[in-house]
């Protein structure tokens, strides 16, 4: 784990004014500042955009990022069983990891541990909710253990077969592999798969995503991105099926309106009561 | 209906155009966190979409939110839905956000091309913990840029125990303070103030109960009414409650969740304790549970006072004149005349000029 420039959590206090905010996780400092990091992220809009749907919508997120010096691995998931913010609302934990680019395995240690998160993720959230817990004592509202999840990492790290990972191929061209539709532990183990037998592009951006934000294919084409597995929001029948019960009522109730307000035979205007005032008429 | 909007919003619109052309309108959200700020914004969204499929603004009026904005209100409004469909069960709610995010509408003339046949309404949500921490200037630059102000009040911590825990748990004192120095020195811009009590289904059942939740948010925030008015800018206020879910109403005050993980045990209760609202369902088996009212209003009065300005800047000058004559913005002119026809709720300072 030499190659870890800087590991940063996201997450909340437990009282009113501590919201999220992220935290270097190893002196406890708040904030998102590293030599060099952001960088890219702040002069390009959309890869900022990206970063800021994945880091704020998804149940459970994957990013590796890369620019010339780094690469980046954020991990997001959202803990709705542990512990409970002020509202009654689960929790969000977020790491980003940082490892320098140009140590050889940095590129193994991030496939390793997005390929851990993707198949199974139970053993890092066990970590996250072990490490990170609500405290009155700092400033950010949460207290980390860094050593424990370092530790953590590292294992779950160790979890992939060096073997394979130092017989992983380059592809002559990464052409982007990109598969939307329902985020599910099948498609993930697939995701999985391909990061344990192929190596990351040497190409910088958002080079890998799992995100439940409906990210387009023309969006990741122009984010470089080379593997990605998003959610699909039009694959949803349940929303499609409430907007058309929902038309079908409202139209229903319009042609009614219309039938009901037939104008009066007798003198051309509309009546609310019609057929007492329609005999009016006709006396008249 | 509310009497006299249009000519209240009429004359507080202008000046939202900087310069010739269109711009922006931008509204900001404010409320502590976990007040229900996010899904505030998801109701007025969907509600709003549904009320236009029911009455025609104008036909060749188009609002439509841009993909990412559609995207993010799909699958909040998905979880709006699966949280009136459980049992007042509130960990299905609108996860928290964690970050800053803008949504953004267009409104435009369809029979028309360029900027000025369209104007943009942005809406700017954050984690409410930003009112107090390190963010806190960055939320004043915010308050200091906005128009309208959409202020989200929970309405349990208002109505509950005399309103002893209105001020912990909805920050009013605060906010107060940070608006007062964030509209300090401008005066160029006129704004619009929507109080939004939310969360108050229980306290909406009948009109009488309606209008003590009023008087109630009136009492409460007397202190941030009377400090828009002394402003030197023109302020508009309203109160606009909304019924988010229509079935799931507070309950009681708790210290635990439903599910039975203590906040935090207490020996004894500390300044800054605030106790856990508690919901239950009051959805009929067999029927829909997410059954929101009035949740259209508060975008209303946004977008109203958005297609104002837009009139506004259509009049100015000779190319104003020949708008006039011609009658060439009048899909606006009716679109204005619908939506605000449509508004409805509670005025406490008119947007007009003081003393006027």
């Amino acid at each position: 784990m030499e190659s870890m420039k800087s590991l940063y959590i996201k997450s909340c206090g437990e009282s009113i004014s501590k919201d999220y905010v992220w935290v270097n996780a190893e002196n406890g400092s708040v904030g998102f500042k590293s030599e060099g990091d952001s960088e890219v992220i702040r002069k390009n809009d959309d890869l900022k955009m990206g970063l800021e749907y994945v880091d704020n919508d998804s149940s459970k997120s994957l990013i590796i990022y890369q620019d010339r010096n780094d690469i980046w691995l954020f991990l997001a998931i959202y803990d709705e069983y542990d512990k409970k913010d002020l509202a009654g609302r689960g929790v969000f934990y977020k790491a980003a990891m940082c490892f320098e680019r140009v140590c050889n395995t940095s590129e193994k240690l991030v496939r390793s541990i997005a390929a851990c998160w993707l198949e199974d993720d139970a053993s890092i959230i066990k970590l996250f909710r072990e490490c990170i817990t609500f405290s009155d004592e700092t400033d950010s509202g949460f207290a980390i253990c860094y050593e424990k999840l370092m530790e953590g990492i590292k294992e779950a790290a160790k979890g992939f077969d060096k073997e394979s990972a130092e017989a992983a191929t380059i592809k002559e061209s990464h052409k982007g592999l990109f598969r939307s539709g329902k985020i599910t532990e099948c498609s993930q183990k697939k995701m999985a798969e391909i990061l344990r037998k192929e190596q990351l592009p040497d190409t910088n951006g958002y080079i890998v995503i799992m995100s439940s934000y409906p990210f387009s294919e023309e969006c990741l084409t122009r984010w470089g991105t080379w593997l990605a597995l998003v959610d699909d929001n039009s694959s949803d029948d349940e929303f499609k099926k409430a907007q058309k019960i929902k038309k079908r009522k409202h139209n229903n109730r319009s042609n009614r309106t219309k039938k009901e307000r037939k104008n009066c035979h007798y003198c051309g205007s509309y009546h609310r009561i019609r057929d007492l005032c329609s005999w009016v008429c006709a006396l008249a | 209906m509310l009497s006299g909007f249009l000519e209240t919003i009429k004359n507080g619109a202008c000046n939202v155009i900087r310069g010739d052309k269109v711009c922006e309108v931008r509204v900001v959200m404010l409320g502590a966190r976990g007040a229900g700020k996010s899904s505030m914004l998801t109701a007025m969204y969907e509600r709003f979409r549904q009320s236009k499929m029911s009455s025609d603004y104008d036909k060749h009026i188009s609002i439509n939110g841009d993909e990412a904005t559609n995207n993010v209100m799909k699958s909040q409004y998905d979880a709006l839905c699966k949280m009136a469909n459980s049992d007042g069960d509130i960990t299905n709610a609108i996860k928290p956000s964690t970050g800053e995010r803008t949504y953004k509408y267009t409104i435009s003339d369809d029979t028309k091309s360029g900027e000025d046949s369209r104007i943009v309404v942005s809406f700017t949500d954050y984690p409410g913990g930003w009112l107090t921490d390190n963010h806190r200037s960055h939320v004043k630059e915010m308050i200091k840029e906005a128009h309208v102000l959409l202020v989200a009040i929970d309405a349990p911590y208002l109505m509950e125990e005399g309103g002893d825990y209105n001020n912990k748990r909805n920050m009013s004192e605060e906010f107060t303070k940070l608006i007062e120095e964030a509209w300090r020195d401008s005066t160029d811009v006129r704004r619009m103030v929507l109080l939004v009590p939310i969360k108050c289904e229980r306290y909406c059942k009948s009109n009488e109960e309606k209008k003590c939740l009023v008087r109630r948010v009136k009492k409460a925030y007397s202190e941030f009414i009377e400090e828009l008015k002394d402003n030197q800018n023109y302020c508009g206020v309203f109160i606009v409650p909304i019924e988010t879910t229509g079935t799931i109403h507070f309950k009681q005050f708790s210290e635990k969740p439903a599910d039975g993980i203590p906040l935090k045990q207490f020996s004894e209760k500390p300044a800054e304790y605030i106790p856990l609202s508690v919901f239950e369902s009051t959805r009929k088996p067999g029927h829909d549970g997410y059954a929101p009212r009035n949740c259209s209003q508060p975008l209303r009065f946004v977008f109203s006072y958005a297609l104002s300005a837009l009139i506004q800047q259509d009049q100015k000058g000779v190319r104003g004149a020949l708008i006039n004559v011609f009658n060439i913005n009048r899909h606006f002119k009716n679109a204005l005349q619908n939506i605000a026809g449509g508004c409805s709720g509670e005025v406490l300072n008119p947007m007009c000029k003081r003393g006027n």
